[in-house]
């Protein structure tokens, strides 16, 4: 009977737990306590988190691991066994002949299959359509020169790049680790994914957590680059924005962005098919599928894939520190960049001023540096209302952060 | 397209030096605010027309409004009321013709299915 017992032991996963993975665990329950305790972002937080504990137990039939021979580690890999069957019609002389496989079996673990969502970079293009169809870009549309402020937050990425390549990253790993500062999950899960895939578990953990962390971060950096009296600064009410003008200004910036960085297609092109979905007005049924059941979904696949790459062997090493250090220095020079340039256009612009404290929600933690903005401007002004004018740079910060991702895809992806 | 261009078609070395990292950011910030500020443009055009097609509209004067002939002891209050409502929720030019008052063999429910069938597709 006792032998019995301790064949039965033999097979169970506790002689397989290793003092990393309790790390790991621990990680793990920090992660959850920030997003159910604390509320940082736990749409997105709980699955990585729970995706994470996933990937240091001694799972089952969840996710196939290997070793390369160079030391890396490849996972979500599936087997498939199949024969060659041989050619019904040979070609002719000097073609090649048109082989057959017969495909018999595919064996794989859940997320060797539902981590093709990443690893084909499907996932982030679709929620990108939910993004498109929840974001309403009428105020950017009223007030295009906010556009400025989007594009001035991704200071932050390029600065990061040269911060992560003089600590020794490669350029691809560097662009990386420098779109964190975009505060664009899915986008910079796309560009790791193709540019450094053995980066993507501690750079989308950095990337979601700061997104998370924008309350926090933010506000001391817009306070110590505005005064008083520009935090108070009352800008003038937004026009009123038709459903043609979003329409052509849905096209017109897919095609620009298109034409400008092809790589960044499938992430635009998402974009404005959610956004023009949501307001031609008649296709009520797909917006409320890409508002909720689609991007949901897709969060919680998303997260866990996400969640499940971060394996102690790979998540704790000395790189993943330098990655949350730049990450956040990233997020700095980003959220510094927005605001300085918004008072470079009060200069510019003396007689409609900006407040400056719109400028930090250049990054595109969507709606929530919008927010901040908000909060931060009613603390010196209660009666001054800026979150419509924060929406403004924050969803011009989206179109920019998916720019810069193609522009480091177009000249390193290649 | 742009940058495919041998420009920024460059390549950067896996571990590139100071001066390269420092072209390839301002080039990546150049096409940053480049494309930005070609939408800012393309915005600014538009919104010349969609503000003039406002100032047009406004400067319109609003449809005239005829008051219907009130039903025997409606105060005019109340027509006033009833006139300004529809006013709001009808944008284009309108006539309200009679005022009448709800009656009992008004369908609701029959008006609801309607609805409901209306949103489906009809195969």
């Amino acid at each position: 009977m006792l032998q019995g017992l301790v064949d039965f032991f033999s097979t169970t996963g506790f002689a397989l737990v290793t003092w990393k993975m309790l790390v790991m665990w621990a990680v793990a329950v920090v992660l959850l306590w920030l997003a159910i305790a604390k509320g940082f972002e736990p749409l997105l937080l709980v699955p990585i988190a729970f995706g994470a504990l996933v990937a240091n137990l001694p799972t089952r039939g969840v996710i196939t691991t290997e070793v390369k021979p160079n030391g890396a580690i490849d996972s979500a890999i599936f087997r498939i066994e199949g024969r060659v069957l041989p050619a019904e019609h040979p070609g002719a002389p000097g073609e090649a002949n048109l082989q057959v496989l017969k495909v018999e079996k595919v064996e794989g673990g859940l997320y060797d299959f539902i981590s093709q969502g990443i690893k084909l970079e499907l996932f982030p293009p679709l929620i990108f359509l939910g993004v498109g169809a929840l974001t309403d870009f009428g105020p950017l549309i009223a007030m295009p020169r906010t556009l400025m402020l989007g594009a001035a937050a991704q200071v932050g990425l390029f600065i990061t790049f040269m911060g992560a390549s003089l600590l020794g990253f490669s350029a691809k790993q560097a662009a990386s680790i420098g779109i964190i500062g975009g505060a664009d999950g899915p986008t910079a899960i796309f560009l790791t994914n193709k540019l450094a895939p053995e980066l993507l578990g501690a750079v989308a953990v950095a990337a979601y957590s700061y997104m998370s962390l924008v309350p926090l971060i933010q506000p001391p950096i817009m306070r110590l680059l505005t005064t008083d009296k520009e935090r108070r600064i009352r800008m003038q009410s937004l026009r009123k924005v038709s459903k043609l003008e979003k329409l052509i200004f849905a096209v017109v910036v897919m095609i620009i962005c298109i034409l400008l960085v092809p790589d960044a297609a499938a992430l635009i092109s998402m974009l404005m098919l959610g956004n023009f979905i949501r307001e031609c007005g008649v296709t009520e049924r797909l917006v409320k599928s890409a508002q909720n059941e689609i991007i949901n979904v897709l969060t919680i696949f998303l997260g866990t894939s996400v969640g499940i790459t971060m394996r102690a062997d790979s998540f704790l090493a000395a790189e993943t520190l330098k990655i949350i250090v730049l990450g956040v220095i990233a997020f700095g020079f980003s959220t510094a960049s927005g605001v300085l340039v918004a008072k470079l256009m009060n200069v510019l612009s003396p007689n409609n001023p900006v407040n400056p404290l719109i400028g930090s929600a250049g990054v595109s933690a969507v709606p929530m540096a919008a927010r901040v903005s908000h909060v931060e401007g009613q603390k010196y002004d209660p009666n001054n209302y800026l979150l419509m004018h924060a929406m403004g740079p924050n969803v011009a910060g989206v179109i920019g952060t998916a720019v810069a991702a193609g522009y480091f895809l177009s000249t390193l992806g290649h | 397209m742009l940058l495919s261009s041998p420009f920024f078609a460059a390549a950067l070395p896996t571990h590139p030096g100071i001066g390269e990292t420092i072209v390839f950011q301002i080039n990546g910030l150049l096409v940053v605010f480049l494309a930005l500020a070609t939408i800012w443009g393309v915005l600014e055009l538009t919104g010349i027309y969609f503000r003039r097609a406002a100032a047009r509209a406004k400067a319109t004067p609003p449809p005239a409004v005829v008051a219907p002939a009130p039903l025997p002891g409606l105060p005019p209050q109340v027509v006033a009321a009833i006139s300004g409502a529809v006013c709001v929720v009808i944008d284009a030019r309108h006539r309200i013709l009679a005022i009448a008052p709800v009656t009992a063999d008004l369908d609701w429910a029959h008006e609801g299915r309607r609805q409901i069938f209306a949103s489906h597709q009809v195969r």
